[in-house]
């Protein structure tokens, strides 16, 4: 009767989403040169036969933990998922060594379909068994570090270089860690000055709620102008203002490059960072307030003991929002010249290279997971035993 | 202790007080009640500022508190809500050391308060000092918020509606550990309740109030006594009657006995050893006890008139410490007693049930 409740359908779906896609779909694309059509390989096609049973046996060892009921076979669904995750991209990576050595120079092996279909389905049934076990926080956090920690050690460890994508990344290596520099320091700029001052506007709302109906139509009307467009917009203005002082141009800024982009992204980001201030400090229970003024808190006080660290978490959360959602709009700054990943993005679309493509994608989705990673890992550490 | 003098408040040219002059002297349980609207919570935030009056003055100690800081001033006044308000990020001890914390006593000596005051409630320190407010009970909550008010020893302590949120159950069990808590310290106490009973168990004087006004404010007995007006004797119901009994005691109430002397003894034929108690010689009962004092039985419908021979049977008691009322019991309880036995009296007896005295019906209906 508990058993059959028990069990989960998105579990069992991904399950069978991910068995789909290991058997019929491709895990590889073998292509000629880096530019052409590839040619499909799927998991029965690897070179090494025991590696192509082997991934199918974890994948089929992975059904009792997707089905089961008890505490033990879902942390071992658990395990196997995370182990599964690196596992098949080191089967792919080994292979393509494997199918490289016979083939001509310039030869490449990308990943396929069914490899990123694998990864989703891995992430679905891994974020369920979280969410099904006691203190699903922690098991989140511990499985996010244990598949970043697997992944890392085999990207960095060279298992998988001849892959196409790390065949890319071996061409610009000091290429990629400036875009990153590049991409980290206009987020993180852009994010810093936006909180500079969307704290303070956030707590101003708070305090005068008739400013608030001012105020957040015209960051709202912000969100909805395309961030391109905003690009676009602030070259003109920026332009004229360092031809008239010219003091400027020697700290760097121009009509594009950086200082464009950080300042829309910094105008995208106030949104989430005034709401949720202002919606953090409004959160607090009005109980609470009246008993730190009943108990003699002056003004102070009761903001920095009692309003305070009980807004912080949605505040840290605005953060989050905007922190996350500017990672992914730096990529489009590198159309301005702003560079950053998306530089790569952009040069691969125009030589139609996908594993060009890729490669500024991939580590675009890595810093906004990680970056939303350390921000929950923050808002956890405030809220501990707090609000329930 | 705390004095207010016409005293004043308006909401937007609606007013809310009107005209309150009231004195609580120290050590007293002044009860705030009314009907809901009627200013007394007003009434109780502007003893510590926390609503401004319009007009008047109120002197806390002797002096106008209109001279004094208001986060200054309510440190030095205990304050407890119906919501209690305890912070939810803080835990227990935290919460209680609070005010310690703001008046600047070391770590130490707070903490050391903090556990003193918790043992005080019945909660064991080393159990609730590093829980968080959402685990706690309703009950231990607000008890939590009143250490919280009592934390830097304040001399008067502001109440609104403390115990309002509670189930039954839980609130007469806080309301009588407050009472003798209260006993015990000898606070300063302005409580503000919409419920009779809880003012009329815990009121030394009771403040009623009605669309701003203070109508009467009294000891609890002469407020149900002697109620000055219509209103008053609404507020207070028709059973208030009993409530006035609930406010004395069997003590209060009881006729003395003494021993007969063994000529008076109605039946010596029977020779039972011990000795018999009663109100006077005529008395229709008389009590039998051992020769310490223990009650043991009675005789009943006896004249004990020298010389004649009594009609008189004896009755023993099962389980004498259980029929004998206590001396600290309530007339209320006393009556109902008396009632639902059918008995025209009842035997007093000591806690270690020793009899003491007798609590006749007549007495308490006459009372």
């Amino acid at each position: 009767m508990r058993a059959s409740t028990d069990i989960s359908k998105v579990r069992l779906l991904g399950w069978l989403l991910g068995l789909v896609a290991l058997c019929c779909f491709d895990l590889a694309l073998f292509r000629e040169n880096r530019l052409l059509a590839g040619q499909g390989l799927t998991v029965w096609q690897l070179p090494v036969p025991s590696v192509s049973l082997m991934l199918t046996a974890l994948w089929l060892a992975l059904l009792p933990g997707c089905l089961a009921s008890g505490r033990g076979p879902r942390i071992f669904g658990l395990v196997s998922a995370v182990i599964l995750l690196p596992g098949v991209l080191l089967a792919v990576g080994q292979s393509a060594g494997q199918i490289l050595q016979d083939a001509p120079p310039g030869a490449r092996v990308s990943l396929g379909a069914g490899f990123w279909v694998c990864c989703f389905s891995l992430l679905i049934i891994g974020s369920d068994l979280c969410r099904s076990l006691p203190r699903p926080w922690l098991w989140k956090q511990a499985t996010l570090a244990a598949a970043g920690g697997l992944l890392a050690w085999i990207l960095l460890g060279g298992a998988v270089d001849q892959l196409s994508l790390m065949i890319e990344l071996s061409q610009r290596r000091e290429r990629f860690v400036q875009e990153m520099v590049n991409h980290l320091g206009i987020t993180g700029l852009s994010v810093s000055a936006s909180a500079l001052v969307g704290l303070p506007l956030g707590f101003c709302l708070f305090r005068f709620p008739r400013l608030r109906q001012k105020v957040m139509p015209v960051l709202s009307s912000i969100q909805t102008i395309p961030s391109l467009a905003l690009f676009g917009l602030l070259i003109a203005p920026l332009a004229l203002l360092v031809t008239h002082m010219p003091f400027l141009e020697r700290l760097g800024i121009h009509g594009i490059g950086w200082a464009p982009a950080v300042i829309a992204l910094a105008l995208y980001a106030l949104l989430p960072i005034v709401h949720n201030t202002q919606a953090g400090f409004a959160s607090v229970g009005p109980a609470a307030i009246e008993a730190g003024q009943g108990i003699g808190m002056n003004r102070f006080q009761l903001l920095l003991f009692v309003q305070l660290p009980l807004a912080l978490p949605v505040i840290f959360n605005g953060l989050r929002i905007a922190s996350v959602q500017n990672i992914g709009n730096t990529a489009v700054a590198a159309l301005i010249g702003a560079g950053g990943f998306g530089a790569f993005i952009f040069q691969g679309m125009g030589q139609a290279a996908v594993d060009l493509i890729l490669l500024g994608a991939l580590p675009t989705i890595g810093i906004a997971v990680v970056a939303d990673w350390i921000w929950q890992i923050l808002i956890g550490c405030f809220q501990t035993g707090g609000r329930s | 202790m705390i004095s207010l003098e016409n005293v004043h408040k308006e909401f937007a040219g609606q007013p809310a007080v009107r005209d309150v002059t009231l004195e609580v002297a120290r050590g007293e349980i002044c009860c705030l009640i009314g009907p809901s609207g009627c200013g007394k919570t007003t009434s109780l935030k502007m003893m510590n500022r926390m609503i401004e009056p319009s007009g008047g003055r109120i002197r806390v100690d002797g002096h106008d508190i209109r001279g004094m800081k208001p986060h200054l001033l309510r440190r030095k006044i205990g304050y407890v809500i119906q919501s209690i308000g305890l912070f939810p990020h803080m835990t227990v001890l935290e919460n209680i050391c609070i005010v310690p914390r703001l008046l600047k006593w070391s770590m130490d000596r707070a903490r050391r308060r903090g556990q003193e005051l918790l043992e005080l409630f019945d909660l064991q320190p080393d159990v609730f000092s590093d829980k968080y407010p959402h685990e706690l009970s309703g009950g231990q909550a607000q008890r939590i918020g009143v250490a919280r008010a009592l934390a830097a020893d304040p001399e008067i302590l502001l109440m609104d509606e403390p115990f309002g949120a509670l189930d039954p159950l839980t609130r007469s069990n806080l309301q009588v550990q407050f009472g003798s808590i209260q006993a015990e310290l000898g606070k300063t106490v302005i409580l503000v309740t919409h419920d009779v009973d809880e003012a009329v168990l815990l009121g030394s004087r009771i403040a009623l109030m009605d669309d701003g006004r203070l109508v009467q404010a009294d000891p609890p007995e002469r407020m149900l006594s002697s109620p000055r007006n219509d209103f008053v004797r609404r507020f207070f119901g028709t059973d208030r009657a009993l409530k006035r009994l609930s406010r004395l005691l069997v003590r209060d109430l009881m006729r003395h006995l003494t021993e007969l002397p063994d000529g008076g003894q109605p039946d010596q034929r029977h020779g039972k050893p011990g000795r018999r108690y009663a109100v006077e010689e005529h008395s229709e009962i008389v009590w039998q006890t051992d020769s310490s004092g223990l009650l043991q039985g009675y005789w009943g419908g006896c004249v004990l008139e020298p010389g004649q021979p009594s009609p008189s049977s004896y009755v023993p008691l099962d389980e004498p410490s259980a029929y004998g009322i206590s001396l600290s019991a309530d007339l209320r309880t006393a009556l109902t007693r008396l009632l639902e036995e059918r008995l025209p009296c009842l035997p007093v007896v000591q806690g270690d049930g020793c009899l003491n005295g007798e609590i006749r019906l007549k007495d308490i209906l006459r009372a």
